[in-house]
């Protein structure tokens, strides 16, 4: 068993786990935030994805070991004073989901490319969504939402700069 | 308490709510993370399952010794097969001899019929150490030939799937309509062709997941699984278990993706019950994606011999096909696949002379299941695939072809041969809007620059048909014992002593925003807004109302769940205003409900739902003397559904929505690579209860069906071992490798349901024929054709090598 | 999935990284961004008794500019080049090299010299590193030893590398020219898959148009990456015009030797040997126009 600490969507977390702990299975069953879901074997879902010091990751091709230190945010942590963050209510209001079940993923990808490039095309968004799958939507109103964020400007990095790697 | 607002009455019933495009209640859960699914499940005390399973296609168990499995550290208990099958009786199936003496428990006993097939359930104290432990569980096999496609396994003399069914051919019918010899004789021409309809699935992104928790004081199994159609499966579930299926306590939580796919995962609720009874633990099982793509259930797999008989102005005059089904290795929902052809057999045309000669054949495969547009996709695929190659033989334009045989909107309602009744639509108004959308004429220049350019090009077109939901007498025409008809679903509506509005249905989606639906019609009938009205999530066997067909499969939410709702909400709202009437002095007719206050055409004050409601629960001495307390409904829609009309005919669906699609395909001649420039669709579902949510299901279906098409292929190598068990190698597509869709819509009302709506969803696999279309129609300039529905890029380099070296 | 249990350990140096190496050495692997190691611990296809995690290695981040060469830190990760300054001037190649890797989960963890060291050749960089003649530099027990390009990879999945080695920098040599042209063609079944089909090319053109230098390595056609020597050959000291072209194909097919052609569910060796020389002609193509006109936007072009 390894000692762990770190801060998940702002707050300090310590945990003690075996080395073969997927990050995955630490955030869902450790730490009971079930946002983040397992779609594959493979890591080419982006079910699990979350933001590891300010970029997206797959949180089930890491070891939580890998983590100690590290500043996390799942989409649990996104919405801020209970307001749901612009890219959360474009989903919602774009019908960008179906099942939900690639949403806590997608959302969080989407948040790194918005963050590295506020003006994406839609190819760009697409490129910056594929290592996310959707089964359900066929991806049209997911970029749709995404797109639509960029177009009015109303996106805010829920990463401090300093958090950056 | 009266209010004042008042209103009149046909001002009131502009609220509209049926029709709008509601943003989903659902989401909020979803997007801030919190939604529940299965997965998500810890119980106290909980303990951990892993499968294990059968390397090999075929095989005897010769022997398993679970020593030094047991020894690994975390490790809760072991059971194999052979002992769990002892607490159990066998699943059911449909079929009638000689398949019926297969005993299928959903866990091999002593031989293994298909690689992944369970041999063992593994219980530890966590999923890592259970799968420890499956490494070191020592199972000795004697490995027999499998049988790995249906042509081989119909062969005489080829091994046994089920050494005491005699033949590898369980199901073989062929159905005959008007006269084949005739239609052949006056053909002007033939199109003869073999075609392979390949294996896929629909995949959800969510694997199978199973919790089980047995309360022994009680004899009391609850069960959180993602099973799509918990209601139905409860009652196959009790009965293996040998239990009754209201001791089961049935929960299907928040759904990730369905298709179909997820009626089938009531194997492993049975396993996980024996072994939590056993272990005396609460029991978490969830499917890895490779579990999930070599054991859960595939998509069907079909070899065609078909000829369609065409006069010279292009009218199908007959169609006759031999349809050979890899089935897999066991019988559970099949042979539905292979039987729904029947469905909307001659899909959107007048032809009435149609032969289908169907043979289901195990395999040592996958079990064959339910999986978006079960069985329907691939009739429209093999006429569609015949009428499109007979236009391009007589010189006619795809669409032309097509307008020549359509069922006109002034012959409906129609009866097809085979016994359907199509309920309206217009076929060629929807044909003619996608060619409209893309600019058909464009599109044809535009591929003709791209021919000129070096690339391979080609527009295809297909129609599609979606009929739902099912009718279960048609289960008499696969096995004559079969006792059950028509179909039904249940709903209940509830305003409380506060005024607060509920609903529920038995339906348990997946994704398909039926808390939104019901939320709408509750409203609309009861004269509030959808936010007024809390629609159950899931479901709850104990808390949602159910029948034996509940659940969402086969399209039906929008006929079955849609008009159980409705149904429970004009009786609450009928027994609201006699209240009213009771109360204000009034006649019934002359008051309405507008935003949550009944309202007379007299312009007196109203009164309000909520003081109705206090009336009704609580203040019961001032209720009107022959009303019963209460608001509350509990209804039961028995869609209105017949016997067959004889052994091979009978009107099996209710409602047939259906599509036209057409694609821009671009083919790499280099590499043979696909890529589709333009997609366009239109479908007609009838009027729609929430637009935005029709679209999102139309989305849906251009993904799975151009993913099927260009990517996704179930491929076995000679073995009888999955090749693409993982998403690595199973392709479902990107967002970069898929389209932006051009979607469209017309409404014709159903002419049989209450509100006019048809049952949509699944699509009918217009936009994968299209594209299958589409390479025929690049490919014929050079003299080739594609007998395929999947766009393989090494077939397709293959086939373009042979073009270029002529 | 649920790896095999092993025993963990986090560098803190290198020189703890080499030494925790050494001491396990027997049945060690080094983690670096884990998208490789990980998916196969996953599925149990490899599980090692011990991983030391060089994540943190600070001193093997980063990328700098020398007089002769970029050196590349091992551990620096794609999305890190990809957004580094240093790519769109004289390296285009890492550049359109890096943008085909995976996707942004995967180029946000992955690093360059964990790419490398997995010694897959249908994985983008060794290819390219093959094209550009870059060197790498490692540091075991025994000190520090350069490697080539070419001979980095000696079979499938097994490097030049001993088990307590690292690799610890990429170093890619400056280009003598302005001219340079370059171009990385992957063909893959679906966006962000391991490629079926790789063609790595830089050329670099006099004011006439001819090749003076000319680098292509082709991946995830033969087992192991390699360099189309033959290709080079033919372009070396040509203007590449339309019989030229003709030609790169077959000289493309002429790189693998004996060796085994891989084949897989996605593309059988037939078909992967097949398309390759389409590739090739397209990637010639294109890097031989860029050098051009680059050399023409010199003002001493053709
Ligand atoms: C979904 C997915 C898609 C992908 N698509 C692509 C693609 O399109 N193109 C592509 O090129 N790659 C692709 N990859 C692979 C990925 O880019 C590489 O696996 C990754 O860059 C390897 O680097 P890493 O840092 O993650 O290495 P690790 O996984 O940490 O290590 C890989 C191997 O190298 C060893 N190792 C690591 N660092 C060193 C070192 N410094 N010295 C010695 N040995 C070392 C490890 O022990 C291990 O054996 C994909 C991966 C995934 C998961
Ligand atoms: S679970 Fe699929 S990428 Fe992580
Ligand atoms: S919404 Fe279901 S997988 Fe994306």
């Amino acid at each position: 068993m390894t000692q762990i600490q770190l801060i998940v969507n702002g707050k300090k977390v310590e945990g003690n786990v075996e080395p073969r702990k997927l990050l995955i299975d630490f955030i869902r069953e450790d730490l009971g935030l079930t946002g983040p879901h397992i779609g594959c074997d493979t890591s080419n879902c982006g079910a699990c994805t979350i933001l590891l010091n300010g970029r997206a990751a797959k949180s089930c091709t890491m070891f939580a070991v890998q983590a100690d230190g590290m500043e996390i945010l799942t989409i649990e942590g996104l919405a801020t004073d209970g307001k749901l963050h612009p890219l959360q209510q474009a989903f919602h209001e774009n019908h960008a989901l179906q099942c939900g079940y690639c949403t806590p993923g997608m959302i969080m990808s989407s948040v790194d490319l918005l963050s590295r490039n506020p003006n994406p095309t839609e190819e760009e968004i697409r490129l910056g969504i594929s290592g996310n799958l959707c089964r359900c939507t066929g991806y049209h109103n997911i970029v749709k939402a995404i797109s639509s964020v960029a177009k009015s400007h109303i996106f805010v990095s829920p990463v401090k700069k300093e958090g950056r790697d | 308490m009266a209010s004042s607002v008042t209103m009149h009455k046909e001002e009131a019933r502009t609220a509209g709510w049926i029709g709008k495009r509601y943003p989903r209640k659902e989401d909020i859960r979803f997007i801030t993370g919190n939604g529940l699914f299965a997965a998500d499940i810890k119980l106290p005390n909980m303990a951990y399952v892993a499968i294990a399973r059968s390397p090999y296609a075929s095989a005897k168990i010769v022997r398993i010794d679970k020593k030094r499995a047991l020894a690994v550290p975390g490790v809760v208990g072991i059971f194999t097969g052979a002992e769990i099958v002892e607490e159990l009786d066998p699943l059911p199936n449909l079929l009638p001899s000689p398949y019926d003496r297969v005993r299928d428990f959903g866990i091999a006993v002593d031989r293994v019929r298909y690689a992944g097939e369970p041999i063992a359930v593994i219980v530890a104290e966590s999923t890592y150490a259970a799968w420890d432990a499956m490494e070191q569980l020592d199972v000795d096999y004697e490995e027999l030939p499998p049988v790995l496609t249906a042509m081989t396994g119909a062969k005489d003399g080829s091994p046994l799937v089920h050494e005491n069914v005699p033949t590898n051919v369980v199901w073989h019918r062929k159905f005959t309509y008007g006269d084949l010899d005739e239609a052949f004789r006056n053909a002007h021409i033939v199109v003869s062709k073999k075609l392979k309809w390949h294996r896929f699935t629909s995949a959800p992104l969510e694997p199978n997941v199973v919790v089980v928790d047995y309360d022994a004081r009680h004899g009391i199994y609850t069960v959180w699984s993602n099973n799509q159609r918990p209601a139905f499966n409860q009652a196959a579930v009790a009965k293996s278990l040998r239990t009754q299926a209201n001791l089961l306590h049935f929960i299907s939580p928040d759904i990730g993706g369905g298709f179909g796919i997820k009626n089938e995962n009531y194997p492993y609720i049975i396993l996980l019950a024996v072994a939590a009874r056993w272990v005396r633990r609460p029991l978490r099982w969830v499917e890895t994606r490779t579990e999930h793509m070599i054991a859960s259930a595939h998509g069907s797999e079909i070899n065609y011999e078909a000829e369609m008989a065409l006069s010279k102005d292009g009218r199908i005059l007959g169609l006759r096909a031999k349809a050979f089904h890899d089935e897999g290795a066991y019988m559970r929902r099949e042979p539905i696949a292979a039987f729904n052809f029947i469905r909307h057999a001659t899909m959107t045309y007048t032809f009435r002379n149609l032969e289908m000669d169907i043979y289901a054949i195990v395999t040592n495969k996958c079990p064959v299941g339910p999986n978006r547009s079960y069985g329907k996709m691939q009739q429209g695929f093999l006429v569609e695939r015949l009428l499109d190659i007979g236009a391009r033989k007589l010189g006619l334009d795809p669409i032309e072809i097509r307008m020549r045989n359509f069922v006109s909107s002034t012959q409906m309602p129609y009866e097809t041969p085979t016994g359907a009744m199509l309920d309206g639509g217009e076929y060629a108004k929807a044909i003619s809007k996608v060619a409209e959308n893309l600019q058909y004429g464009e599109l044809i220049k535009e591929r003709d620059r791209l021919r000129k350019s070096g690339m391979l090009a080609g527009v295809g077109v297909s129609m599609g048909m979606d009929a739902c939901p099912i009718n279960f007498s048609s289960n008499r025409l696969i096995n004559p014992k079969s006792t059950a008809s028509g179909e039904s679903e249940a709903a209940w509506v509830k305003i409380d002593e506060d005024g607060n509005i509920s609903a529920a249905v038995g339906t348990s989606p997946q994704g398909h925003g039926h808390e939104t639906a019901v939320s709408q019609i509750v409203a609309e009938v009861l004269g509030v807004s959808p936010d007024d009205v809390y629609t159950l999530p899931a479901f709850d066997s104990w808390t949602h109302p159910s029948t034996p067909h509940s659940g969402t499969y086969a399209s039906r939410f929008a006929i079955a769940g849609a008009s159980a709702v409705n149904g429970a909400a004009v009786r609450v709202r009928e027994k609201v205003l006699r209240i009213a009437a009771h109360v204000m002095g009034e006649s019934e007719s002359n008051l309405d409900i507008v935003n949550g206050v009944v309202v007379s055409v007299k312009a007196k004050p109203g009164v309000s739902l909520k003081e109705i409601a206090r009336l009704a629960w609580k203040d019961l001495a001032n209720l009107p003397e022959k009303e019963e307390p209460g608001l509350y409904v509990n209804l039961v829609y028995k869609t209105p559904f017949k016997l067959p009309i004889d052994d091979q005919r009978g009107n099996f669906s209710l409602t047939y929505s259906y599509s036209a699609s057409m694609v821009l395909l671009e083919i790499d001649p280099g590499t043979g690579m696909s890529k589709i420039r333009r997609v366009g669709i239109v479908e007609d579902s009838g009027n729609q209860i929430n637009p935005m949510i029709v679209e999102g299901q139309i989305h849906g279906q251009l993904g799975h069906q151009l993913g099927a098409a260009l990517y996704e292929d179930l491929v076995y190598d000679e073995n009888g071992q999955l090749l693409t068990s993982t998403f690595k190698d199973y392709l479902a597509p990107t967002a970069s490798d898929l389209p932006s869709y051009e979607t469209g819509s017309i409404v014709t009302p159903s002419l049989f349901t209450p509100l006019g709506t048809r049952g949509m969803g699944e699509g009918g696999g217009a936009p994968l024929i299209a594209c299958a279309n589409a390479l025929d129609d690049a490919l014929t300039p050079h003299g080739m054709e594609f007998d395929g529905s999947y766009l393989s890029p090494v077939k397709i380099r293959n086939i373009v090598k042979t073009i270029t070296k002529k | 999935m649920y790896p095999r249990a092993f025993k963990y350990e986090r560098a803190t140096s290198l020189e703890n990284a080499i030494e925790l190496l050494s001491r396990n050495r027997e049945d060690v692997r080094p983690l670096a961004g884990g998208m490789s190691l990980i998916p196969l611990a996953k599925l149990r296809l490899l599980s090692p008794g011990c991983i030391v995690d060089i994540g943190r290695l600070s001193e093997l981040k980063g990328i700098k500019q020398d007089k002769e060469w970029l050196e590349i830190g091992a551990l620096t990760t794609n999305t890190e080049i990809l957004e580094s300054k240093w790519l769109s001037g004289s390296y285009p190649l890492l550049l359109d090299t890096v943008k085909e890797i995976g996707d942004v989960q995967v180029r946000n963890r992955g690093t360059i010299g964990g790419n490398l060291a997995q010694a897959d050749s249908s994985t983008d960089w060794p290819a390219t590193m093959i094209a550009l003649r870059a060197k790498f530099v490692s540091r075991g027990p025994k000190g520090e030893r350069i490697h080539d390009a070419d001979s980095f990879c000696i079979e499938p999945y097994t490097t030049a590398l001993d088990p307590d080695e690292l690799l610890t920098h990429i170093r890619v040599p400056n280009p003598a020219s302005g001219s340079v042209g370059a171009s990385h063609i992957k063909l893959e079944r679906r966006k962000g898959d391991y490629a079926i089909g790789i063609v790595s090319a830089q050329l670099e053109v006099d004011n006439e148009g001819k090749c003076v230098s000319v680098g292509v390595g082709i991946g995830a056609v033969g087992v192991i990456a390699v360099r189309a020597s033959k290709t080079e050959q033919l372009l070396k000291g040509r203007r590449v015009d339309a019989d030229t072209l003709a030609k790169v194909g077959d000289t493309v097919r002429d790189s693998f030797g004996g060796m085994d052609i891989l084949s897989d569910i996605k593309a059988p060796s037939d078909y992967r040997l097949d398309v390759i020389g389409t590739l090739a002609e397209r990637c010639i193509s294109k890097a031989y126009s860029m050098a051009a006109s680059a050399g023409a936007g010199q003002g001493k072009g053709r």
